[in-house]
């Protein structure tokens, strides 16, 4: 019998700094042996730093990149001992965890992601994986915010995607700084600017709280149904496996049954989140 | 129906102590014992419940040495529980579905559940917060025990694994326990739950929590002595040459159970911890599971600082028109 | 002296003087009488007293801050009120006490082992056989005849401090390793109201989870020290634990010993300063150096 508890090890094969502040930092892991696993955009590992504690990421890669990327914010024990980590340093990782963004329902249709902030991390591996397969998809369309322009994530890839025409994007920041010229604005506002339609497409949404609770009404008003609206919920999760109880809402475990769930799932649940 | 006198089955158990782990009840408590002596029934149930032995309130799940080489514990152990209620075998069963899953198997738990022989005792008289047949079992049901005894004064009757009965040296009997079993049932105070988990999710954003809760003093007593709660925490251990990783008991009732990184609790407010833990057991659990998370002990009833009552609780879920 | 009470909290519900009052009510256990939360003046009836009314009702006071409410409060729990008070966690205008002087509550958990349905003075917490302040030192008004102090007795206390180092030491690996690490003795506490509970810091991490004796140990002088001035020997620990712990041994060996050394009492009086927060040129310094 597997035991789910027992972390792998894995090795920091590159880490670098997102944002000025150093609050953000990005790790990519390879397996010490072997290949890295199989797994879907939206899934989550549980990092693991013997001695500190253990904490789940969401994927920011895709498997054939060959290594696991995450984007960690900076807050508690377990992630400023992995912000401390540097190239050849071994960690534990359990993983891959919970479900993921369900591709299979996206087939033929458009796409439309909206993010903020550092929950761009799983949306990456969306985005590379609905491009890898772009003939499966119909319109692709972006819609990702920060407070700051040091504080959106892989900026170069960014760039890289907009270049391509694959995507529409709508890329914006909070306030005016000099030297963007990208939008100007906060995600809800700039999302009912970008006006897409619902028709024939699914929506997919991650970002910190505030920014989900401006955005709802919109997506509401644009007129996308909540069985094709997705999200990732996040909740303080220890054993990542369903057993602890710590992550339930409702009767779902985010870990296990989560964390991506349709908001037309999240309406019948209580709103602890 | 067979049967053995006391004196001889515990004779018997005593021997198999050393080749077994023999959890029994020992005061306010379970505890693994040298000896027969050591058992002692201070009432009907012991305060903390048997469901120590499948889920420790402290487990090491593995340790790790100065290289960081991960190692598991090799447990070989066979145990018995001896002394179990109906109520506590329910229990456990109810403990299988999240513990013993196909995708992630918790090996600790089921090492634990395969090795352990259950031998329990139906309850001659029920105590006054028992309320075990609201859920379809009784005071005499065996359920998932290998063995139940019955007390009869100086000796037990018992039923269950042919083997076992074997074991100790059972034999024959004409009597049967139906007359007892009967008086024990009719003394229970049953709860009315059909419908509840439905009602409770009518009623799950009106005042009823808040309004329930306003006595609760968010301590873990009841998930504590609880036997079907299993929630816990994981924590890493720093020692000199390594550490290890342990689980220990949590509890949805205290405060820092959903407190995250960032500062923000969902459930910081206490009706919404309350609200987690009734819906937990009576509307959560019932929908995955067909069953209820409660298994009527009582004993949330009996040590509950401020005399929250399940019971009244669930009567007045039933007829809230909030 | 229930009518008393149910008269008071029915006028000050009727008058909108208070938003609610916290009092006791019958419990469904027996000889249990547990905290009620009346809001509307027709529920008074439900507001009993008798001696079995154990908890301290003040541990609820804070969820209530910024709003009025009455209480209804024993000598011990008046004490605890004021503490509050002194520590910055209430405002006096927040609270109308109702103050209940009291001739001792009963220990259930010993009548019900004992068989016993009617209580006597046997069956007395021990902090109540020996309570200084029967009577309510703050209250907005008195229901009831004032009842005399009894005669301070530690000799609970002083039983262990008579013991040599290892019998000491055995008394108590004994009694606390018990302990189930549930914090019903920190929530039924109302001077335990910290955000973050020593024992819930992680950074740094003080005390490890788990029921590691040395952690139980921990974990119990910890809560003694932490109270060691702020303690007003109410019990409501001690009856709330579900392993019957000896924890006011514990708490009244430190209130013995701030008023040896300090000549101190917690909760007294709402012009006094947090004893062990307040610095005094007088203050003994043999234990320091």
């Amino acid at each position: 019998m597997d035991n789910p508890y027992i972390p792998v090890p894995m090795r920091v094969k590159m880490a670098r700094f997102e944002s000025d502040d150093r609050s953000l930092k990005t790790i990519d892991l390879e397996p010490v042996e072997g290949e890295v696993f199989d797994f879907m955009p939206g899934q989550f590992c549980e990092i693991s730093i013997l001695g500190k504690g253990e904490a789940p990421f969401g994927i920011a890669s895709v498997p054939w990149e060959g290594i696991l990327r995450f984007t960690i914010n900076r807050a508690g024990v377990v992630t400023t001992a992995i912000h401390q980590l540097e190239e050849g340093d071994v960690v534990g990782v359990r993983g891959p965890l919970g479900n993921w963004y369900p591709v299979d329902l996206f087939e033929g249709k458009n796409i439309v992601i909206v993010s903020g902030g550092f929950a761009f991390t799983t949306l990456r591996s969306l985005i590379k994986y609905l491009l890898k397969n772009r003939e499966r998809f119909g319109k692709l369309t972006l819609v990702y915010g920060a407070r700051r322009p040091d504080l959106l994530l892989y900026r170069d890839e960014i760039e890289e995607w907009e270049k391509s025409g694959e995507m529409d994007m709508y890329i914006t920041i909070d306030k005016p700084v000099e030297g963007w010229n990208g939008y100007v604005g906060f995600v809800p506002q700039v999302l009912e600017q970008a006006s897409p339609s619902p028709e024939n497409a699914y929506l997919v949404m991650c970002g910190p709280p505030a920014m989900i609770k401006f955005t709802l009404p919109v997506i509401e008003k644009l007129g996308f149904k909540p069985e094709t609206v997705f999200t990732s919920l996040e909740r303080r999760m220890k054993c990542g496996i369903g057993k602890c109880g710590r992550c339930n809402i409702g009767k779902y475990y985010v870990c296990k049954d989560g964390p991506v769930f349709s908001l037309d799932q999240l309406n019948k649940l209580p709103k602890e989140y | 129906m067979k049967r053995i006198e006391k004196n001889k089955f515990y004779e018997k158990l005593n021997g198999m102590i050393g080749e077994y782990r023999v959890f029994a009840p020992s005061g306010d408590r379970y505890r693994y014992i040298e000896d027969v002596s050591e058992i002692r029934f201070d009432g009907l149930l012991t305060k903390m419940s048997p469901k120590a032995h499948f889920l420790p309130q402290e487990e090491e799940l593995f340790r790790w040495d100065e290289k960081e080489n991960i190692k598991v514990k090799d447990v070989n152990d066979r145990y018995i529980v001896f002394g179990m209620r109906p109520c506590e075998v329910r229990a456990v069963t109810l403990l299988d579905p999240t513990f013993d899953t196909e995708k992630f198997p918790d090996p600790y738990y089921i090492n634990r559940r395969k090795n352990t022989i259950i031998i329990s005792i139906a309850c001659n008289e029920p105590l006054e917060t028992c309320f075990c047949t609201s859920f379809g079992y009784g005071p005499f049901t065996k359920g998932d025990a290998d063995l139940m005894l019955v007390d009869m004064g100086d000796y037990f009757l018992g039923e269950g694994d042919e083997d076992i009965l074997n074991l100790f040296g059972f034999t024959d009997s004409e009597e049967d326990y139906k007359e007892l079993k009967e008086k024990a049932e009719s003394r229970i105070g049953r709860i009315e739950i059909e419908g509840i988990p439905e009602k409770l999710e009518q009623i799950r954003e009106t005042d009823f929590f808040k309004k329930i809760t306003q006595r609760c003093i968010t301590c873990g007593t009841c998930t504590f002595l609880c036997p079907t709660c299993y929630c816990f925490d994981i924590q890493d251990r720093n020692r000199l040459n390594g550490g290890k990783r342990v689980r220990v008991w949590d509890s949805c009732m205290f405060k820092i159970y959903t407190h995250e990184t960032s500062g923000h609790n969902p459930r910081y407010e206490e009706h919404r911890r309350m609200r987690q833990r009734v819906m937990h057991k009576f509307a959560y659990y019932p929908s995955l599971y067909n069953q209820y998370g409660c298994v009527g002990c009582g004993r949330c009833v009996t040590y509950c600082p401020v005399n929250f009552d399940i019971r009244e609780v669930i009567r007045e879920a039933g007829g809230y028109n909030g | 002296m229930t009518e008393k009470i149910r008269e008071i909290a029915r006028r000050l519900l009727e008058n909108g003087e208070v938003e609610l009052v916290i009092g006791f009510e019958k419990g469904t256990i027996p000889l249990k009488s547990r905290p009620v939360f009346i809001e509307k003046p027709e529920e008074v009836e439900k507001l009993i007293w008798d001696g079995f009314c154990e908890n301290n009702l003040a541990t609820y006071l804070r969820r209530y801050r910024g709003r009025k409410v009455g209480i209804v409060a024993k000598g011990c729990d008046s004490r605890a009120i004021v503490n509050l008070i002194v520590e910055g966690q209430l405002n006096r205008e927040d609270v109308y006490i109702i103050g209940v002087p009291c001739t001792g509550m009963y220990d259930r958990r010993k009548m019900i082992r004992d068989g016993k349905e009617e209580p006597s003075e046997d069956y007395l917490f021990l902090n109540c056989k020996t309570c200084p302040y029967p009577t309510p030192v703050l209250y907005d008004e008195l229901v009831g005849e004032e009842v005399s102090p009894r005669d301070r007795d530690y000799s609970d206390v002083e039983t262990i401090e008579k013991m040599s180092s290892d019998e000491r030491w055995e008394w108590f690996q004994r009694e606390f390793s018990r302990c189930i690490r549930c914090y019903a003795c920190r929530e039924a506490c109302p001077m335990c109201f910290c955000e973050f509970c020593f024992v819930d810091e992680n950074r740094p991490e003080w005390v490890e989870g788990g029921i590691h004796p040395s952690d139980l140990g921990f974990w119990n002088l910890g809560r003694a020290f932490h109270l060691a001035g702020r303690c007003v020997e109410c019990g409501a620990c001690e009856r709330a634990c579900p392993m019957e712990l000896p924890l006011m041994v514990l708490n009244r060996k430190m209130v013995k010993d701030v008023k040896e050394i300090f000549d101190y009492e917690a909760g007294v009086s709402l012009d006094e300063k947090p004893v062990l927060g307040t610095f005094n040129p007088e203050d003994r310094e043999d234990f320091i150096l």
